[in-house]
């Protein structure tokens, strides 16, 4: 007899087997040990309910993705990186964050250069909408008219993130999404091979994506490694004075606050 | 745990529907008469954004049961600290009326080209009914209500795959996890019955209802706080718990059943795919209230 421990582990086991795969030997035998000759279709049940799961699961992170690859190579997919990078977490929002990097060793995508960048942008934005909460304190902005550059910084929206591409993946996120820019104009920019950085944040409860000019990308990243006001603006020639309405209007911009001395 | 002799109350129907996104909006705007809506906990596992709003939301209307899918409370590997972190955090935000999970595994070891690694499932995976298994999970179980300071309830599973090295029955282990932590059972009628079909199919069983109903009277009434009520599908040679139809009529008269057994337990509508109008679950909801309890016998109530 097996333990508890060791029977578990042969029917997950035969629950992640990748697709095309046989389940080892061991693992067929303590099943079949385990559970009754009728099992079969037992066993099949729990595989089918894993991949449809997978693939769900991933369709809810990733809709650019199965936009840009197809729904059936999409499914395909979710189903392969269930089985190479499975679940590690009860919490199915959790699995999924490697597609990136899975994509990136698929050869036959490699006809999509920009597609894991597509896909850290889709990730950003899954994690942007259950970021803290967190309360814009527009009043602390007027520290900006009180306190010297150097002495402040600026507080940005929950799961702000830039995702810097040598592809314009800012743009096919949002061509897809938000229907801007045009397809016409994102096919010229593929053309042109223009890279970008894309600015993902939450306004409010809506995780949004944004092409992120360069000397603005500069910034932020400024803001986000913890510098001081003034440091961020030396890092880029920027108008910060049309960038401030702005970003107030669009939520990136919570409020300002001091640094410690 | 606290006990309340519902012998007044025992004629009211204590009815709540799973609340699901396609109606998180709908239902808030409606606001329909109902006595408690069920949520699944990991879908609000999050630290922040509009899931949690949304349910924050919901609590200020109804009473909220934190229905969980992700403890794999039989798991030999053990609960994971972070799942038990983010459901502390749940309840302590949301106060619920109940915390529940399954008696099920999900968590492991798998292998993989020279490497081992966790993995967790994503379902509802069976244990068999022996000694080993009920120590792992009445220790599980007690590390979850420990740490919530609070009893939870634990449902049966419909189960694909029987193991065969089982020593008891599932109710007389159900029975002995709760004398041995103190939890609650959560009865899925539509679990049992799907159970009792596939054994069926599998020649274990003759008569589906007779197992039903005997599975229902072996369990003490007093340890169950809440009953499941779904749909299943026939798939001809296996019938599945999909939670994406209507009630069969069968499972009604299980309920029937179940309730002249329990008294007033707390039953949810559960349609977890091809989810419907609203207006359907309030109607199947609507047919729950009519099914009178003919017991008065006590209710549990699952607050700390």
């Amino acid at each position: 007899m097996h333990s508890l421990a060791t029977q578990q582990s042969a029917l997950l086991q035969a629950l992640f087997i990748k697709p095309g795969h046989s389940a080892p030997q061991t693992a067929i035998y303590l099943i079949a040990t385990q559970a009754n000759n009728t099992s079969a279709r037992g066993l099949k049940a729990y595989q089918s309910n894993a991949g449809a799961l997978a693939v769900r699961s991933l369709q809810s992170v990733y809709p650019v993705v199965e936009q840009l690859i197809g729904p059936e190579a999409f499914a395909m997919l979710a189903r392969d990186l269930w089985c190479s990078l499975p679940p590690t977490r009860g919490d199915l929002a959790q699995w999924g964050g490697g597609l990136a990097d899975f994509v990136t060793a698929i050869p036959q995508l490699g006809t999509e250069p920009y597609l894991p960048d597509v896909a850290r942008i889709e990730w950003a934005l899954h994690l942007a909408a259950t970021a803290v909460d967190e309360a814009a304190d527009l009043a602390s902005l007027a520290l900006l008219t009180t306190h010297e550059p150097d002495a402040l910084t600026l507080q940005l929206a929950p799961g702000t993130v830039l995702i810097g591409s040598p592809h314009p993946a800012a743009s096919i996120v949002t061509a897809h999404l938000y229907a801007s820019p045009p397809f016409e104009e994102v096919a010229h920019k593929l053309r042109e091979q223009a890279p970008e950085s894309a600015l993902v944040w939450r306004h409010g409860l809506r995780p949004r994506v944004a092409n992120c000019p360069p000397a603005e990308a500069m910034f932020v990243q400024g803001l986000l490694a913890g510098a001081s006001l003034l440091a961020a603006l030396e890092s880029a020639p920027f108008d910060f004075n049309h960038w401030l309405p702005q970003a107030v209007q669009n939520g990136l911009l919570l409020g300002a606050r001091l640094l410690p001395d | 745990m606290t006990v309340a002799n519902s012998t007044a109350n025992a004629v009211q129907s204590n009815i709540g529907i799973g609340w699901r996104h396609p109606h998180y909006g709908e239902l808030l705007e409606r606001q329909s008469a109902l006595d408690f809506l069920e949520v699944h906990s990991e879908n609000f596992f999050g630290a922040g954004g509009a899931a949690l709003a949304v349910l924050r939301e919901g609590r200020a209307h109804y009473p909220i049961s934190l229905h969980g899918v992700g403890l794999a409370l039989g798991s030999a590997v053990g609960v994971d600290d972070w799942h038990l972190d983010q459901l502390a955090r749940l309840v302590a935000q949301i106060e619920p009326v109940r915390v529940s999970d399954h008696a099920c595994f999900a968590r492991g070891s798998i292998n993989q080209t020279d490497a081992t690694v966790n993995v967790h499932a994503a379902d509802l995976l069976p244990i068999p009914f022996n000694r080993e298994a009920l120590d792992l999970m009445a220790a599980n179980v007690q590390r979850v209500q420990d740490r919530l300071k609070r009893p939870i309830a634990v449902e049966n599973l419909s189960a694909y795959l029987t193991c065969t090295d089982s020593e008891m029955s599932e109710t007389a282990f159900l029975n002995a996890l709760v004398q041995r932590t103190g939890c609650q059972l959560l009865v899925d009628v539509n679990n049992i019955y799907v159970n009792a079909l596939n054994d069926q199919l599998n020649q274990l069983c003759n008569d589906p209802m007779q197992q039903c109903t005997g599975w229902l009277d072996a369990i003490n009434p007093a340890h169950v706080a809440e009953i499941h009520l779904a749909g299943h599908i026939d798939c001809g040679d296996i019938v599945i718990d999909d939670h994406g139809s209507r009630i069969k009529a069968p499972v009604w008269a299980l309920y029937q059943h179940a309730m002249g057994r329990f008294g007033a337990v707390p039953t949810l509508i559960e349609w977890d795919t091809d989810i419907p109008a609203l207006d359907v679950l309030l109607e199947e909801a609507q047919l729950a209230r009519q099914i009178k309890p003919t017991t008065t016998a006590t209710a549990l109530s699952c607050t700390a």
